[in-house]
């Protein structure tokens, strides 16, 4: 459809009395709010949401569909979207923005067209990349950023980002123009949460790397030898049938594809097979799929409820017309409508935003390997393929250096010459940018 | 046949029947507000069956600022007519149409439209249409939810009678085991259990539950004249005496049976949402024109006064254990849960032919008998109920324990209503109003706080301002979030699964906080 009007966000003439609700709230002073608001003659907050602010939204799925949508009717008019991901039937039921002649297109690019479409005025600009192919420079464009994501990995690289964008001048005093919010919303079925993060002034998405439980996992030795359950079976066709070269399938095992409806049926039938031979009941295909793909339920109320107290947020924090959030809103509607609101504090020893040290508590005969497994299961690290190095020597690498200190993981502490309050440094993947985790070793006492 | 690809991510929370429930109900939403469209359409996307949208409103600007469902080709026209169009564009499969007529004189000329609706959702309609329509939907069983969104302030208020809850799916449920008061077969198979001619591999994989009913009969026996550890002395003895029996502290199973210890130590008990409804005068009176839900507890009142406990759900967690013992374990589990539903299903049976009633399908019989432990009524107080006898002793504790409680939105939402009604405009909604509003509201919210027997100097000036400087504005973040928590409250009513709010809840978009409270 061809509008009257250009779309081009700085040309753009509105109608007379669009904006009435949003200008009571910000041409009124109040007695929770602490601003200056705007007048005929200085209406500087308007100009700021329609002209001066950009924002970004990372993701343009349930989240990031809401997203869109609110900070259009919030009057912002210059908006960005990063989103690698194409469009699944399966995201019909709640990705609004969306219909089912889009599927297999780019969702920043469909939801960034519907949107200007549809609220005159405003200027969405698609990205369809991860972000971490966009640089610094990029970033610091933003008046603030509100991610939408499903992935913990996403969310620690731009927290990591944002805060390292902070400039701390010599006494320690973070420089204001150089903060750029984060505001962060995750849903799982009827729960979710949304929160605030102003880098290096609150607790940072690293702080509360805990609040995140691990993925349900299941022992090897169980899926192997012990299935009980029609998900130790998906698994073994996941794992032991998909390397089986007696098994035949009608795809190459190297390209296995959770996308694909032929690979998943013949993970489902070899599944409903290896549980035939136990007497499991219960592998369907639609457990097969929810295994295999580890799939969140997920619904339009809940998005709908996150995200639009994410964007509450990020409006107040632009016109300053009320208070806000601090800093982390737990909703969950199983039971009721329960929601919680507190202030999540910095972590003592955060490897992003903390400049304390970790301190954590083994024994000199712990052997590297089991070290290693500890860390990598604790919840607080969130570990994917750690590096460790202590005392100016590499204890243990990944990559080039992998070959020449693997024989180490059998060594005990002592005999790694690990002693009481010695530092080990630990890099990962998981880590964004050149963060290392600080872990001062303590002996427990017996 | 539902659209189990397009709605898998939601099938996965209310399954197949929940689905076919939402897609049988007929909703209707009084006027095409923000608040209203938001809350449509997650209801829409989901899948509804059909919804119909009252409103006599023509799109103006400021519709345009607030209101997704509509774009500037749309001024002027109905409103109504407009927000249908873009919400039915969501789902092909959702029947959506408009009526144009206003509100207010719907209710007062010819209420009966609203009676073949499922469920009425109602926003920015005045105080004294609300009152009548509440009262008229309470009488014919149809649950309304009111919404309002105003400034940074979110309310809602269910209504309905009663409403049944078979699945309220708790998010960390106990699994009923009989550890405790095991029936005959599982204590065979516990008693079978001969630990000594085991090695290492299998003696670390016998199930802890029947570890647990073993070493408990054989402790009872030998150390506590047959009687079960009830102090907390007792309970420790036999940790003590259970982990004496295994090789060493990596035995997982054994591990396992000491995590669930405490809570399988408890005497088996009916939950107390199950013992009331079980008690409840409509369980003992049932006739032709029982609901199912009614006539089901009434047969599991006959079960549990003959056995005692509720009918077995016969699912066990996943538990360290050789396969052949799980398989044989959860087949035991299995066949105890089949008898007990024959046994329920007997009882169904002769209630119905006793009462000379419609039968009920096998499969809700089952459904009930399985949930048995997570059924659960809640009975709204009528709005009538809340302006005439209000509850006066909820508002005072609240506003006593914090006198910042979102209770006070509550209340000045109240004097902003009977203002519209007495002035038929709302306070501050023009900008030369906002100062001389200020002591007209506060009259009014006087003379709301006498009725209800409260100080009137309990509510802040300060609410009184900021409520009068929202001038009646709807907030697109406001009316979203809203949206979505009506939304989510009218998908568990009509699917009678989880549990709703009872009956007001207050959103505080200043701090982001939110409280229900039962008024």
């Amino acid at each position: 459809m061809e509008t009257p009007m250009a779309t081009d966000a700085g040309q753009y003439q509105d109608i007379q009395g669009r904006w009435t609700d949003i200008e009571k709230i910000i041409n009124r002073g109040g007695p929770m709010a602490d601003f200056v608001p705007d007048t005929k003659e200085t209406p500087n907050i308007k100009n700021g949401i329609q002209n001066d602010f950009k924002i970004l939204v990372i993701g343009a799925g349930g989240l990031g569909c809401e997203l869109l949508k609110n900070l259009a009717l919030s009057g912002f008019r210059n908006i960005d979207v990063i989103d690698m991901d194409t469009i699944d039937v399966s995201n019909l039921n709640r990705q609004f923005l969306f219909r089912r002649k889009d599927v297999g297109k780019s969702k920043a690019e469909v939801a960034a067209a519907f949107i200007n479409q549809r609220v005159a005025g405003c200027k969405v600009t698609p990205y369809k990349c991860k972000i971490q192919d966009k640089d610094e420079d990029y970033y610091r464009q933003f008046k603030l950023i509100i991610a939408g994501l499903d992935s913990i990995e996403a969310r620690r690289w731009i927290n990591g980002l944002l805060v390292n964008l902070v400039v701390v001048d010599n006494e320690g005093n973070p420089e204001p123009d150089t903060i750029i919010p984060l505001i962060d919303g995750g849903t799982e079925g009827f729960k979710g949460q949304a929160r605030v993060i102003i880098p290096r002034m609150s607790s940072c998405f690293e702080c509360s790397l805990d609040a995140f439980p691990p993925q349900t996992t299941y022992a090897i030795c169980t899926i192997a030898n012990t299935p009980r359950v029609p998900e130790h079976c998906i698994q073994w066709a996941l794992i032991f049938g998909l390397e089986d070269k007696n098994l035949t399938k009608p795809f190459d095992p190297k390209k296995f594809d959770n996308d694909n409806p032929q690979h998943m049926t013949w993970l489902f039938e070899t599944a409903k097979k290896r549980a035939e031979d136990h007497n499991i009941n219960g592998v369907t295909y639609k457990l097969t799929q929810g295994v295999a793909k580890n799939i969140i339920p997920a619904i339009a109320s809940t998005n709908a409820i996150i995200a639009a107290s994410c964007c509450n947020e990020a409006f107040k924090i632009c016109t300053e017309s009320s208070g806000y959030l601090n800093n982390y809103m737990m909703y969950n509607g199983v039971n009721g409508v329960y929601t919680y609101t507190f202030e999540y504090e910095q972590k003592e020893g955060c490897a992003v935003c903390g400049t304390n040290i970790v301190t954590y508590e083994t024994e000199p005969t712990i052997t590297l390997s089991t070290f290693l497994e500890n860390i990598s299961q604790d919840p607080r690290f969130q570990l994917k393929k750690p590096s460790l190095r202590s005392n100016g020597r590499n204890l243990y690498m990944q990559g080039l250096l992998h070959e020449a200190t693997v024989k180490n993981l059998e060594k005990t502490f002592k005999e790694l010459n690990v002693s009481e309050a010695d530092e080990i440094n630990i890099t990962d993947p998981s880590l964004p940018g050149n963060l290392a985790i600080r872990m001062k070793i303590i002996y427990k006492k017996n | 046949m539902t659209d189990t690809e397009k709605y898998d991510r939601q099938l996965r929370l209310w399954g197949e029947d929940g689905q076919a429930k939402l897609e049988k109900s007929h909703i209707c939403l009084i006027n095409g507000t923000a608040t209203g469209t938001e809350t449509l359409k997650n209801l829409v996307l989901p899948g509804i069956g059909a919804f119909t949208v009252v409103d006599g409103n023509k799109v103006g600007a400021s519709d345009l600022g607030n209101n997704f469902f509509l774009d500037t080709t749309c001024l002027g026209h109905s409103r109504a007519l407009k927000v249908s169009e873009y919400l039915r564009e969501l789902n092909d499969r959702v029947k959506g149409s408009s009526c144009e007529e206003d509100p207010v004189a719907l209710i007062s000329d010819k209420i009966t439209f609203f009676k073949d609706f499922d469920l009425v959702i109602a926003n920015k309609l005045p105080e004294q249409s609300l009152i009548t329509l509440a009262a008229y939907l309470y009488e014919n069983n149809i649950p309304l939810l009111i919404v309002n969104s105003y400034g940074y302030i979110g309310y809602l208020r269910i209504v309905t009678p009663e409403h049944q809850i078979i699945e309220s799916k708790p998010d960390t449920p106990l699994d009923d085991l009989r550890i405790y008061n095991p029936w005959k077969e599982l204590e065979v198979e516990s008693d079978n259990v001969d630990l000594s001619n085991m090695n290492a591999q299998q003696h670390s994989h016998v199930p802890y539950i029947l570890l647990l009913v073993k070493f408990l009969k054989e402790w009872r026996n030998e150390k506590n004249n047959g009687k079960m550890p009830e102090t907390r002395a007792e309970k420790d003895e036999f940790k003590k005496f259970f982990i004496s029996k295994s090789h060493n502290s990596d035995e997982e199973n054994f591990n396992e049976g000491v995590k669930g210890l405490f809570k399988y130590l408890q005497p088996p008990r009916v939950p107390s949402e199950v013992e009331a409804i079980l008690n409840d005068p409509k369980t003992s009176n049932i006739n032709q024109q029982s609901d199912d839900f009614w006539v089901l507890a009434a047969a599991l009142k006959q079960f549990v006064d003959q056995h005692k406990v509720l009918p077995l759900p016969g699912n066990i967690p996943d538990l360290t254990s050789d396969t052949i013992t799980y398989v044989t374990l959860q087949k035991l589990y299995h066949d105890k849960a089949n008898a007990d539903l024959e046994d329920f299903n007997t009882k169904v049976e002769s209630i119905v032919s006793n009462t000379n009633r419609q039968p009920i399908p096998s499969d809700s019989i089952k459904k009930f008998a399985k949930n048995s432990r997570f059924i659960n009524i809640i009975r709204y107080r009528s709005l009538n109920d809340e302006y005439t006898i209000p509850n006066t002793s909820v508002i005072q504790s609240e506003i006593e324990m914090d006198n910042n409680s979102n209770v006070n939105f509550y209340l000045v939402l109240r004097a902003v209503e009977k203002f519209n009604q007495t002035h038929n405009r709302y306070p501050g909604a023009s900008d030369e109003d906002v100062d001389s509003d200020v002591p007209l509201l506060k009259s009014i919210l006087a003379t709301i706080l006498s009725e209800i027997s409260i100080s009137s100097t309990i509510v802040k000036d300060d609410y009184i301002t900021e409520i009068i400087r929202y001038g009646n504005s709807e907030l697109h973040n406001i009316a979203s979030l809203m949206g979505g928590i009506t939304s989510q409250e009218v998908i568990k009513l009509i699917t009678h699964q989880y549990v709703p709010l009872n009956n007001t809840f207050i959103f505080n978009g200043i701090n982001s906080t939110a409280t229900p409270f039962k008024l």
